[in-house]
């Protein structure tokens, strides 16, 4: 029970990381959209930051509960919260946590801004001393627990590496699907372009730091097919490379031909497959990281 | 039309594969005294727990068919590959220890083992073995 739980609160936490991290992105790429839609994309932004302190505490809570297996009640034994939090897992859990308060506050202070006056100049772009910090606090928390932190630098630095990017292109593909469903045609066109040019490096660089870790997690390639572990590495890739076709469709199909009548719908729908398919693809990471482990001999 | 059809039927066919919930731990008991599934004549006075790598031992709890011994097991916080729990003076019967530890990459990890005491300990031997035998393969993780 609590195997299962723990990994449908951390499949939340990842999806609030990709929310915070990916729309701060989109919110830069916004720079000559209406008020409206940049505003959408703080209030998208807000959800991730709550969704993110609660799915953090809640992780946490679960941690202690699967090691008591004594319920409910043994999840809150507090003796058993202080040794925990003095684990990697505490480590880890601070370092979540903090990131999102950090950008909650920061975000309800620029809410109330917004709320006096919506042409605000703080609308143009979120502050990237801000963001930055942010985004390589919850991209090195990744490296501190788990198979990974027992490997060495340049592993860890991959991880890192490959969550930024991840959650930079799907945390941006929301906001991106909200301006194709609006009246914004002609400016949609630039802000895909713009995307695009970013999301090259980013995929480059998911595919990198991704099959490095790969050759590091797993002992031979036969764990693909031999190994719980491995099915499930195999099942992301499989939807990874779905995922991939969708984004080059519309990069060199769709995104391009935006002026026409009928791509940006097309665009749209494709988006949210791009959507579904990450959040399909991130459940299936949280599992195989929580209730599969990597073999070994 | 026709792409959203098989992005469609992957997503369903994928959801309902689901994944095989076995699971392989890289931390794991190595050994145990009383080992799994014997019978022993005399009760004993520890139960030893050796681990494929250093852990910190969390959580131990001795039972006697679903009825839990008090052994008065404090959450171990130095990291170790050995331990020893002192057990009170057990009657005859098969036990069952419940072992939860976290590995050096703060990886959760169960498990338990069975064995007897007394004569009547070998009636439930096989039984036994046969419960730890999935227990061992009852393992979770939290990483990343």
């Amino acid at each position: 029970m609590w195997d299962i739980a723990s990994a449908i609160i951390k499949w939340g936490n990842y999806l609030s990381m990709a929310i915070v991290i990916g729309g701060g992105f989109s919110f830069a790429l916004m720079s000559h959209i209406e008020p409206k839609l940049k505003e959408a994309t703080l209030r998208y932004i807000f959800v991730g930051c709550v969704l993110g302190i609660c799915t953090t505490v809640l992780f946490f809570i679960s941690q202690v509960g699967g090691i008591n297996q004594q319920g409910l009640s043994g999840a809150f034994d507090f003796s058993m919260m202080q040794i925990i939090f003095q684990s990697d897992i505490g480590l880890q859990t601070g370092m979540r946590l903090a990131s999102f308060i950090f950008s909650f506050l920061f975000l309800w202070r620029l809410k109330k801004q917004l709320d006096r006056n919506s042409n605000s100049p703080i609308l143009r772009t979120l502050p990237l001393e801000l963001y930055l910090p942010i985004t390589i606090m919850l991209a090195i928390s990744f490296a501190v627990i788990g198979h990974v932190s027992q490997l060495g630098l340049i592993a860890r630095f991959a991880i890192v590496a490959h969550v930024i990017c991840v959650f930079l292109w799907i945390g941006a593909l929301y906001p991106l699907y909200l301006i194709c469903a609006s009246k914004h045609g002609s400016k949609v066109a630039g802000i895909m372009k713009e995307f695009g040019k970013y999301g090259a490096y980013f995929v480059s660089a998911i595919l990198l730091s991704g099959t490095f870790l790969l050759f590091q997690l797993l002992d031979s390639v036969s764990e693909f097919v031999t190994t719980s572990y491995g099915n499930a590495v195999l099942l992301k890739l499989v939807l990874v490379v779905f995922l991939l076709v969708l984004a080059a469709i519309n990069k060199f199909r769709l995104s391009p031909s935006i002026e026409k009548n009928g791509a940006v719908l097309k665009l749209r729908n494709s988006i949210l497959l791009e959507i579904v398919f990450s959040t399909v693809i991130a459940a299936i990471t949280t599992y195989f990281t929580t209730v599969i482990g990597i073999a070994h001999g | 039309m026709q792409l959203q059809k098989l992005t469609k039927a992957v997503i369903t066919t994928a959801l309902l594969l689901g994944i095989s919930a076995q699971a392989w731990a890289h931390t794991a008991l190595s050994s145990s005294n009383p080992a799994e599934g014997t019978s022993l004549e005399a009760a004993p006075k520890t139960i030893e727990m050796s681990f494929t790598e250093d852990v910190k031992l969390l959580r131990v709890v001795l039972t006697q068919e679903e009825n839990a011994i008090d052994i008065d097991f404090k959450p171990i916080t130095a990291a170790a590959a050995s331990f020893s729990v002192e057990v009170p003076t057990l009657s005859t019967g098969t036990y069952t220890v419940s072992w939860t530890a976290l590995g050096g990459d703060s990886h959760r990890v169960n498990g338990s083992f069975s064995f007897g005491v007394g004569a009547a300990a070998e009636e439930h031997a096989g039984h036994g073995g046969e419960h730890v035998g999935h227990a061992q393969h009852n393992n979770s993780h939290s990483s990343h």
